[in-house]
């Protein structure tokens, strides 16, 4: 027995036409010119490392949802899968055996995702575990970075290898600014394009995906070590500019430590989140074993987000205390 | 102008505002139906007392139910007529209330009484007061609280300000800004005698910026003194002053209406007395004015009927305990592509299911939206974006809220804030995974109230 | 070399470790009536909280200290209570056994339905929004809020409207205590002859809305032998205490809202004969 299919709801009867599948959207579309730049650098075999982690990702996805009981038609296409693909890719070399990549969509999607419950309950960055895992379990592989414009198997140094292995005064003279800029370096296949990432990282302010806030803490955290630690003994430490140039801080910053899933929701968190990034990613690289630091700091700062989203919680309205009214 | 305007300081949404579509035509009176049904307690507060009996003949203006305790109202016969039965309706938030159904001789015996030239003498002042609570005045805005208690601040604390809220920040209502636009010197008359009995001179009006009309009609009557025009008497002197204010969603709750004129943030679970403010709204002004320089009490008012499936959006000033199928009927009936009504805002309103309900004191607007505007959604997993956290004007992180009660874990969800939520549904609005957050808040409200453990 | 010296060292970290753990468990040792440990042995160990006490190490904290005889462990039932009161040496307070009653019978096929209720799917919710699933104001919602705090999965959600499996039913209570329309009350395990709905509104009102409503029209009251159906502020009640489950009223209520089924493997003769009825028209 049924009437008229009035709708009733409570309240509010009104919502702004966002959605997570829009949002999802917008992030792959901010990661398009970093695509562009790794596929120009790093050739075919980079875009071809890009979209067998894409295609894994979606269907390890499907999978892991169809054994977990969730609606897969509704929820496969919201693009959480894609962005996680395309990030997993973009923080591998491009010249990583393929079976790796499909390991590592499988690391991301299952380890890092769904046994924590899918999509907004893992507490680690997906495609940051994938990296990781990969970079643990096969070292060598996962630091054989292909030369720009490279044929197959010529491999070269990351620019913080080169300082770790020769030295600033070498890394300096050898890397010119321009090259860090526009990503004719060697590296990950997403990360060394500063410029494509900082246009993306503008697509995602502008179309407010994100906030400011973790990005700019991040790289200013970065800049403000390093420069101190520059002043200090300038001939064995790199000046700042180049240190926030280099290596994952761009993409770092703009697009793993700001996914939604695994950091705070509160504004003040979010800076000390950013804060925390950029300090450990500052220590790792200035006096830890690896070159590079971004990926474990982000991850290091993940773990903490649940403390710091209760104790930096937003202030609550009224908790000024009662003001000058109450004395008057 | 809009980057001097004040706003409260934190979160805050701005949804589509829809005020066009009602806007632009002219107030229009509601032909008052054979039979109305007033419900007996229209306020929030102790329910009022029954006084008239099955059979008996009222006029327009005579108490049907009166005051029952101090926080309380009286509710007044809309015609003149018969009683025709005390029994249980359904109201808008209730299925089963008790009304009063009245039966109109189509005469309105008594209603002269009301329309003569309208008095304010301050000499007595001591008067107002008790005109106010008798003509069964209560906020208009849609809480309904009784407007005379608002107006007698416990002994101990100092108002210094009387705020009143002509910011109408949910969309599509214009009901408020009719009436700032139409009957200025009059709503700012009910202000200073608000002023007057709580004896501060210091008034200020919120509106929001998109009603530049109201703000102009307003500022006219308060430079050119057109609302003293009715005072009589030793008048006191006023400081009113209109204050624009930023369109942001909710402007007009009380306490950020507060904070956003006067700087001062009402602390959690207290009233506004607590920092020195009275706010009310400017229908309730209105409703003052009347109730003291015409003797009139409260037993019409004005409801919009707006959103994409009614014929002719507009306002409608209409008598308390019409039938909302009159109104509909008078704004040329819906369309076929209603999917949705809602009484009150889109923001806060409720569902309604027909057409049966009578129109209420508290009653700012009907909307009858389309499918498209009434934005149903299938609610996805929350990915912790924090735009609810960033949209809530209380403070509070809607999401982990929200995520306790879907654990049954009531009190960490109370220990979190929820019983500061205002659920004014910004959180909602923005929300990217469209999640019944007010909803969840309401959830824990309710059981904290029903299982104290 | 460098095993032996592991292996001495890791021997002797363990020696050292476990004279603070013998040391530690004896200095710190807590004094615990061994009663407590042996009610807590017998306990169902459900940890419902139908007794109000954290759990049943809590309770059986509670019945040992205070010796109180009308705290009762409601899932043991009155078996339970006897055996506690064995081991203290006390009297016990005889307590019929309930099981929680769902007291409507407004499924989807049999009650008039509103709208499409489009909020959070939960009863308290949707609640909120007035009588946003079925028409009727005092009807199941169908959204199975009790389902939820059900930790015994003994609430069924089906057609619309919840039933209670009995021999899953602990009696703990929770249920009750978040339907927002009280539809769930205790009642005493075999006495179940039910007025099978809540309704307050006028016979014609819930004619138009559900099959199975009371339309409090009388008829059972007449029919009780014993006196024990009473119509009390418009709602049709039964007395328990007088009500010798004859079973003459279910057949004569015309909305088949009287239902009282099998009790304890035995038909009410008043079923039978509704039955036989039936079957002789057909």
């Amino acid at each position: 027995m049924s009437e008229n299919r009035m709708i009733l709801q409570s309240s509010p009867h009104a919502r702004d036409r966002e959605s997570v599948r829009k949002v999802m959207y917008t992030v792959t579309l901010a990661l398009l010119p970093a695509v562009i730049a790794g596929t120009v650098f790093f050739g075919l075999r980079a875009l071809l490392v890009m979209a067998l982690s894409v295609v894994a990702c979606l269907i390890f996805e499907g999978i892991a949802m169809k054994v977990s009981g969730k609606p897969v038609k509704e929820t496969l296409l919201d693009g959480s899968a894609v962005i996680t693909g395309l990030l997993v890719a973009m923080n591998l070399p491009s010249g990583l055996p393929l079976w790796m990549v499909v390991v590592g969509a499988l690391v991301a999607i299952v380890l890092g995702k769904h046994v924590y419950g899918g999509l907004g309950n893992n507490p680690f960055n997906p495609a940051l575990v994938a990296r990781v895992f990969l970079l643990i379990s096969f070292p060598t592989a996962m630091t054989a970075w292909p030369v720009p414009y490279g044929t197959d198997g010529v491999t070269a140094a990351t620019p913080l290898g080169v300082l770790q292995m020769e030295g600033a005064a070498v890394a300096l003279q050898s890397i010119p600014y321009y090259n860090l800029l526009i990503g004719n370096v060697g590296g990950c296949l997403g990360e060394t394009s500063a410029i494509a990432l900082l246009l993306g990282g503008i697509i995602l302010l502008v179309r407010k995906v994100i906030s400011w806030e973790i990005p700019v803490t991040f790289i200013a955290t970065v800049l403000v070590f390093t420069t101190i630690t520059w002043l200090v003994a300038p001939d064995k430490h790199i000046n700042p500019l180049w240190h926030v140039l280099s290596g994952g801080v761009m993409l770092g910053a703009w697009f793993m430590a700001t996914d939604m899933v695994t950091s705070p929701v509160s504004r003040k968190g979010m800076l000390l989140f950013g804060v925390g990034c950029g300090f450990f990613t500052c220590i790792i690289r200035l006096w830890a074993g690896y070159p590079e630091g971004v990926s474990f700091a982000i991850l290091i700062m993940n773990g903490l987000v649940p403390l710091i989203d209760r104790y930096l919680a937003p202030t609550r309205f009224g908790a000024r205390q009662a003001t000058q009214g109450a004395k008057a | 102008m809009s980057s001097v305007t004040a706003r409260f300081k934190r979160g805050g949404v701005h949804p589509y505002e829809g005020k066009e579509l009602s806007a632009a035509s002219e107030l229009v009176t509601v032909e008052v139906p054979k039979r109305l049904q007033v419900p007996v307690t229209q306020h929030l507060g102790k329910p009022s007392k029954v006084v008239v009996e099955k059979g008996q003949d009222v006029q327009v203006g005579q108490i049907l139910a009166e005051a029952d305790g101090p926080i309380s109202a009286p509710v007044h016969s809309p015609v003149s007529g018969k009683v025709l039965k005390i029994g249980d309706a359904e109201i808008v938030g209730a299925y089963r209330a008790p009304v009063i159904d009245i039966m109109n001789d189509g005469k309105f015996t008594g209603e002269e009484a009301f329309k003569g030239t309208p008095v304010v003498n301050w000499d007595e002042k001591g008067d107002f007061l008790g005109r106010i609570r008798s003509a069964g005045v209560v906020g208009l805005g849609g809480a309904a609280f009784p407007t005379a208690v608002k107006l007698r601040p416990p002994p101990n604390v100092k108002i210094d300000h009387l705020l009143i809220n002509g910011c109408e920040c949910e969309p599509y209502l214009t009901a408020d800004d009719i009436l700032m636009r139409e009957r200025a010197a009059e709503v700012v008359a009910g202000c200073a005698i608000m002023a007057g009995i709580l004896g501060v001179d210091r008034v200020r009006i919120g509106v929001e910026v998109n009603k530049p009309r109201a703000i102009e009609a307003l500022s006219t009557a308060i430079s050119q003194q057109v609302y003293t025009a009715t005072f009589k008497g030793a008048i006191p002197s006023f400081d009113i002053v209109t204050v624009p204010l930023r369109t942001m969603y909710p402007q007009g709750a009380e306490k950020q209406l507060i904070e956003a004129i006067t700087g001062r943030q009402v602390p959690s679970g207290q009233l506004p007395f607590s920092v020195g403010c009275v706010v009310q709204n400017v229908g309730t002004a209105l409703a003052v004015f009347d109730a003291v320089a015409r003797k009139r009490p409260l037993f019409e008012r004005v409801v919009t009927l707006t959103g994409g499936a009614i014929t002719n959006p507009g306002n409608y000033l209409a008598r308390i305990g019409t039938p909302v199928s009159a109104l509909v009927a008078a704004a040329g009936g819906t369309t076929e592509a209603l999917a949705a009504q809602v009484a009150g805002g889109p923001m806060m309103g409720k569902s309604l299911r027909n057409h049966d309900v009578p129109v209420v004191k508290g009653m700012s607007g009907l909307l009858f939206l389309t499918a498209a505007e009434a934005a149903a959604a299938e609610e996805t997993d929350c990915i912790r974006c924090g735009r609810c956290v960033n949209a809530c004007p209380m403070g509070l992180a809607p999401c982990e809220i929200t995520a306790q009660a879907d654990f049954l874990k009531w009190e960490k969800s109370i220990s979190l804030g929820a019983l500061d939520c205002v659920e004014c549904g910004s959180c909602q609005y923005v929300c990217p995974a469209n999640r019944f957050l007010v909803a969840r808040v309401r959830l824990t409200k309710f059981y904290s109230r029903r299982l104290p453990k | 070399m460098a095993i032996v010296e592991a292996t001495l060292f890791l021997a002797l970290l363990a020696g050292l470790l476990s004279v603070v753990l013998v040391f530690a468990s004896k200095k710190f040792a807590v004094e615990e009536n061994p009663l407590i440990a042996e009610v807590e042995e017998i306990l169902p160990q459900y940890n419902c909280g139908a007794c109000g006490f954290p759990g049943c190490s809590g309770f059986a904290q509670h019945v040992v200290a205070s010796r109180d005889p009308n705290a009762i462990c409601t899932p043991g039932g009155s078996d339970l209570a006897k055996m506690i009161a064995g081991l203290l040496g006390m009297e016990v307070a005889e307590k019929a056994a309930t099981a929680a009653h769902v007291f409507c019978k407004g499924s989807n096929s049999v009650a008039l339905r509103q709208g499409r209720y489009l909020g959070l799917q939960d009863c308290v919710a949707a609640d909120l929004v007035t009588s946003a699933t079925k028409v009727c104001p005092s009807g199941c919602l169908g959204l199975g809020s009790c389902v939820k705090v059900c930790d015994f999965d003994a609430i069924v959600l089906d057609d619309g409207i919840v039933y209670i499996l009995e021999d899953k039913c602990v009696a703990c209570a929770k249920c009750v205590g978040t339907c927002p329309r009280s539809l769930i009350r205790m009642v005493p395990m075999g006495e179940k002859v039910a007025v099978e709905c809540s309704t307050k509104d006028k016979g014609a009102t819930v004619k138009k809305y559900c099959e199975l409503g009371c339309i409090a029209c009388n008829k059972c009251v007449k029919t009780c032998p014993e006196e024990a159906i009473s119509l009390v502020k418009g709602a049709i009640t039964i007395d328990h205490d007088k009500c010798v489950l004859c079973g003459d009223c279910i057949p004569v209520c015309p909305q088949g809202t009287i239902l009282g089924l099998e009790l304890h493997g035995r038909v009410l003769p008043g079923v039978a004969q509704a039955e036989n009825a039936k079957e002789v028209e057909a």
